[in-house]
């Protein structure tokens, strides 16, 4: 069967095919492992990918996930009297993930933050981490972003900006499930959050009967935190149903 | 040897270019599977919301605020901030449930041209409300959909393609009537073509990316070296739904190696083996076991199903139309059957042992 096309269908068709192998070329650019074209073209690309054509296929890899990463959170009736701690990752991942075929996404809330803020807080100094381990009754970040910005040999003030927004939230996290797990009237005055990272037990070492290795980030008291517009009552269901 | 024209170009570049733009222009192509994958896309995105509708305050609305400090929609600004900064319980459940009723629409397949936009608007509104308890199924489904937003996925079974068969018909006229020249429309149906075939190859493209983009970075782990890569995800309560079963996976090193080379395999030599029918249907249906794995041992269903339904692309309409065949062949089969077993008990004198012998034969028959 011949056809003649009108030329101008062939030019677009060429002109369109062009501009979609030029993004597929970027896209494998883009997503590929780190490289020479890849370092180079870094900025331009990114303005092109993100935040449209952002992903990241390095799942598991180059070395799989093997750590586990939690939240606790207690909270302080004054700075003497203070609760157990509440390991709220396992208790979103056993009402989410275990025996689940269908996992919500509630199995990775408190995961992510304590995995993000655990990650920079591995790259502090001992001094820094002093510092985040230290109790804050009041004008906590303001106070904390004075101690760290003034250490001499300190983080970049982006990585030092990324923890204290990451401690806020957490603490504005414990505050409502504090007020979830203990009551709104149990007179709770503070709060306090720390991350347990507990990396697997190797392969070939899988049958003996080891302790696993374990790292606690401390992060110290902070007051009761709560942004405009909180559903409580809408957080302390979902607590609620975590629980049962 | 009359003609001067090199031989390089008669014989080698000019076919490939005419195969090119008959594949660009000739007709749309793999209608059936972008189809499924618009099928596939609409119930897995029902699931989702289905898995997460009892904890939609906790995650999306309200009671998240405690994540404004980090709240950034992911980089996305406006048409993406339908559900930016939370919601009230009623606010948050009228926008869920509007989503809902766009999804279930979308696997009817009722004006999905429209639609589709639409939905692509809503849902990277409603996921990167809160990214950060997203993952790369969001990507998959953000990147594939906006392909799809070119291409006509409602060309079969869907409302839109009854429709417009009904129209063809001559039993069927739309009460807007626009009034363009008949050259404006087919010049319109032309592009069409074309921008719907180009939406295929960029879905395709993009899954045969991701597949060996995650197999390049596999092959550089010292754990996907040693064939143990597999063990350390299911140690970890995330990745871990049924740990007796992850217990009993992670006891055979033999097992646990072969199930790690397995994937960094086939996602390495997904898309050579795209090329020959024997290969390609081998490729398929390993990366569905591999999926099917994930979905299950992992505890990512919609991450497999969405990357799953991309899959739906590589295979030919033909297969679809014989597999639509026999499957309508089999319910006429069955419903016939059924009739004659009413017609039978309707007339109580009729012996029925008969019964069970004329199925078998029937069904040999089929």
């Amino acid at each position: 069967m011949q056809q003649t096309r009108p030329v101008w269908l062939k030019f677009l068709a060429g002109i369109a095919g062009l501009a979609v192998a030029a993004h597929l070329a970027v896209t494998a650019l883009f997503v590929g492992p780190d490289n020479a074209a890849k370092d180079a073209l870094k900025e331009p690309m990114n303005a092109y990918m993100l935040p449209m054509f952002q992903q990241n296929w390095s799942l598991f890899a180059p070395n799989p996930i093997g750590t586990e990463r939690s939240l606790l959170v207690r909270a302080w009736f004054d700075d003497q009297r203070h609760t157990e701690w509440v390991d709220v990752t396992e208790l979103e991942i056993d009402a989410a993930v275990l025996h689940n075929l269908t996992p919500s996404r509630v199995g990775i809330v408190t995961r992510r933050v304590a995995t993000r803020i655990g990650q920079q807080h591995g790259r502090m100094t001992t001094e820094e981490r002093r510092a985040l381990a230290s109790h804050y009754h009041d004008d906590a970040w303001n106070r904390l972003n004075a101690r760290l910005m003034r250490e001499e040999d300190r983080s970049p003030a982006s990585r030092i900006a990324y923890v204290l927004r990451y401690d806020r939230a957490i603490t504005a996290y414990a505050t409502q499930f504090a007020y979830a797990w203990w009551g709104e009237d149990a007179g709770i005055k503070y709060v306090q959050f720390k991350t347990e990272e507990e990396r697997a037990i190797s392969f070939a070492d899988r049958h003996r009967d080891l302790d696993p290795r374990v790292t606690t980030r401390e992060f110290g008291r902070r007051p009761l935190l709560e942004h405009d517009g909180q559903d409580r009552e809408a957080f302390a269901a979902a607590i609620e149903r975590f629980a049962k | 040897m009359s003609a001067p024209a090199p031989p390089l170009w008669n014989e080698h570049v000019s076919p490939k270019l005419r195969f090119g733009e008959e594949w660009l222009l000739g007709a749309k192509r793999a209608t059936y599977g972008i189809a499924l994958v618009r099928i596939l896309f609409g119930l897995t995105a029902l699931g989702f919301l289905a898995a997460n509708w009892l904890n939609r305050h906790y995650l999306w609305g309200d009671a998240a605020r405690w994540l404004e400090p980090i709240d950034d929609n992911g980089g996305f600004t406006w048409p993406f901030t339908f559900f930016h900064g939370g919601g009230s319980q009623l606010e948050l459940n009228l926008k869920l449930g509007l989503v809902a009723v766009l999804l279930v629409l979308l696997v009817l397949g009722w004006r999905t041209r429209m639609l589709a936009p639409i939905i692509l608007l809503l849902w990277v509104s409603l996921i990167e409300a809160q990214p950060i308890y997203g993952d790369q199924s969001d990507n998959i489904f953000r990147i594939l959909f906006f392909y799809m937003c070119f291409a006509d996925t409602s060309g079969r079974w869907s409302l839109d393609a009854r429709r417009r068969a009904k129209q063809a018909a001559g039993q069927w006229q739309s009460p807007i009537q626009l009034k363009i020249s008949p050259e404006l429309r087919s010049n319109a149906s032309m592009v069409a073509i074309l921008f719907h075939n180009l939406a295929i190859l960029a879905v395709g493209a993009q899954i045969c990316i991701i597949y060996v983009a995650s197999g390049l970075y596999k092959v550089q782990g010292e754990f996907w070296q040693d064939g143990t890569a597999v063990y350390y995800p299911m140690q970890v309560g995330q990745y871990a739904p049924w740990p007796a079963l992850n217990d009993f996976l992670g006891s055979s090193a033999l097992g646990v190696m072969v199930i790690t080379y397995f994937s960094v395999l086939i996602q390495i030599f997904f898309p050579l083996m795209l090329l020959r029918r024997t290969t390609r249907v081998l490729a398929l249906i390993s990366v569905a076991g591999m999926h099917l794995g994930i979905a299950v041992i992992m505890g990512l269903p919609f991450f497999s199903l969405f990357i799953l339904a991309g899959d739906m692309v590589f295979i030919r309409d033909s297969t679809y139309v014989s597999i639509q065949r026999w499957a309508r062949g089999r319910w006429r089969q069955r419903r016939d059957q059924r009739e004659s077993k009413k017609a039978a008990e309707l007339k109580p004198g009729l012996e029925s042992e008969q019964e069970p012998v004329s199925v078998s034969s029937a069904a040999r028959a089929g």
